[in-house]
């Protein structure tokens, strides 16, 4: 739909080639045929060979620099990393989750229809058996906000062969970056993406949205929203699980959230039919306290 | 060592230098998050020029008597105030105009059914929409490539040399430049937010009720205010969350006739 032009720079970009990722196709073809036109003009006899001879041994140590320059970061893949993916599964009492059409028992006796079910994830981490730690992302934002949206989210990343022992990531959004406002961004940048409470109150780390049916009459019309999330809320999560990654026979690494258990326990379940209880937003975050422990609490890593 | 440093930094520079028209660096309102400009069509002055002359112009209609800006009125913050929309031989379309305002901060789909991915695309389904300008994108084209004003002006704005050359997505491109152009950061709602003035009393109740101030650890004034809930969906500053909702009018009335 969107084709290239003469005169108009293509989607790639154009940068300095040697200071980063650039152009590959004009650079590397047009440089080459740039050092026969700059060659030519110096001559071949006397004082001008000189110059040659110290123009081209200039170049013997500049060339290969080009061709450093040329080439596209993406196209930088060492050996002993393997394309790794972790599913990120929503889950309702431990089926998969299906926003708008999947209908759920809550313990009280209300039926739910789940609208949303989102959560920031920072810094996640691999944690490898020699101790050491390999960082995956910043930042990533797992919702589940849609009825044609899968129950799996998947993010893949480039991840050194090795053997681990689990995963590590911070529910929410870290202290670093819920710090920043909004303008410090892309207008699409995943801290964008409407999530900002305001100055005081920030980003929201996590939401559980839903309607229920109270009265069990087929109607479900009692909304529920929680919005969660606070420095003070920000949690570690540290999940352990055997791991070799060598790019045969990887594991699929599978982390579940399910959205019963950050609602309702086996001994506490939150009380949805309380007027008091069925909006947490910016400001009242102390009502949904035990359901942000809850959510922290339930995480568990699947290698499937 | 100067005379031979000099052709590899030329060589450097020749590879690098994508030839066209200077890109502009547009002011933007500090408290918005950075605009979105795509790689393949920075906003150049030639192009902004190009695409603010076509959308106020009514060439790309099919009788010349509707353009962009027949529907998105600047002073109507780039609506037309109407339900739906009047096209071209008085015909109604089935929605009505969007705004324009800060539509360049917009990343996710466009339209009010998502059909477009992004400006550039956008811009190119009312000419051929036969209830808005009701033209043909091939003739257009040919009259563009004709046109004694348009084809110098779409030579400058897109590096062209011949008119064969000239294709829909260049007056996609052009409008797209023109539209990321129309920022407004000083509404009084962005004033307030940076100190420089003061709601009125029933402006600072309405806030309050936008953004649930009721539920406030400490609400004080607000504590008896209803919640409107308006902030989850309209968050500031760009006041959409871009995304689809069913609200329950597609039981009171069917905008779309499903085709038989």
């Amino acid at each position: 739909m969107f084709n290239s032009y003469p005169g108009v720079p293509p989607r790639g970009g154009w940068q300095i080639p040697l200071l980063g990722r650039c152009c590959w196709s004009v650079t590397c073809s047009s440089g080459a045929l740039s050092l026969l036109i700059i060659l030519n003009p110096l001559g071949t006899c006397g004082r001008a060979q000189s110059y040659t001879m110290k123009f081209l041994s200039l170049f013997a140590l500049l060339f290969p620099l080009l061709f450093v320059a040329c080439l596209d970061d993406d196209d930088v893949v060492s050996p002993d990393t393997v394309a790794t993916s972790i599913d990120f599964v929503a889950t309702y009492a431990g089926t998969d989750l299906a926003i708008q059409s999947g209908t759920y028992a809550y313990p009280t006796g209300a039926q739910l229809k789940t609208t949303l079910f989102q959560y920031y994830v920072s810094d996640l981490t691999l944690l490898a058996a020699d101790g050491s730690t390999v960082p995956l992302s910043e930042l990533e934002l797992i919702r589940y906000g849609s009825a044609t949206d899968a129950a799996t989210v998947t993010r893949t990343y480039n991840v050194p062969a090795g053997d681990y022992v689990g995963l590590r990531f911070g529910l929410g959004v870290k202290p670093a970056l819920n710090a920043l406002d909004p303008n410090n961004f892309a207008a699409d940048y995943i801290l964008n993406e409407n999530e900002f409470w305001g100055p005081g109150t920030r980003y929201v780390f996590a939401k559980i949205e839903a309607n229920a049916d109270l009265e069990n009459d087929g109607t479900f019309d009692t909304g529920l929203s929680y919005h969660l999330g606070s420095d003070a809320l920000y949690a570690t999560i540290s999940l352990t699980g055997n791991i070799t990654i060598d790019g045969e026979n990887d594991p699929r690494l599978t982390i579940v959230a399910d959205v019963l258990k950050a609602l309702a326990s086996e001994t506490e379940t939150f009380d949805i039919s309380d007027v008091n209880q069925q909006r947490v937003h910016g400001g009242n975050q102390a009502i949904g306290q035990a359901i942000w422990e809850r959510l922290v609490g339930q995480f568990k890593l699947d290698l499937r | 060592m100067t005379r031979y440093l000099l052709p590899v930094v030329f060589l450097c520079l020749l590879a690098c230098e994508p030839g066209g028209p200077a890109v502009l660096s547009m002011a933007e309102p500090e408290a918005f998050a950075g605009i979105l400009y795509p790689e393949g069509n920075p906003t150049t002055a030639a192009g902004l020029a190009l695409g603010r002359r076509l959308f106020y112009d009514p060439v790309l209609s099919a009788d010349s008597t509707i353009s962009c800006a027949t529907c998105h009125l600047p002073e109507r913050a780039f609506t037309d105030g109407q339900a739906v929309s009047t096209g071209i031989n008085g015909r109604t379309g089935r929605r009505n105009a969007p705004g324009l305002t800060n539509v360049g901060y917009l990343h996710q789909t466009l339209f009010w059914d998502g059909r477009a991915d992004d400006l550039e695309t956008q811009a190119l389904h009312p000419v051929a929409d036969p209830a808005e300008m009701g033209g043909s994108w091939p003739r257009l084209v040919q009259r563009l490539r004709r046109h004694p004003d348009y084809w110098p002006r779409f030579q400058r704005a897109f590096g062209l040399t011949t008119p064969a050359e000239l294709t829909p997505d260049h007056v996609g491109m052009a409008l797209a430049q023109f539209q990321r152009s129309l920022i407004s950061g000083s509404a009084k709602y962005d004033q307030v937010q940076a100190g420089l003035a003061v709601f009125t009393e029933q402006e600072e109740l309405g806030h309050a009720i936008f953004f649930d101030r009721a539920d406030d650890s400490d609400p004080g004034p607000f504590a008896n205010l209803p919640t409107g809930e308006c902030a989850h969906c309209h968050t500031p500053p760009h006041f959409t969350n871009q995304r689809f909702f069913n609200n329950g009018l597609d039981e009171a009335q069917t905008p779309d006739p499903q085709p038989a």
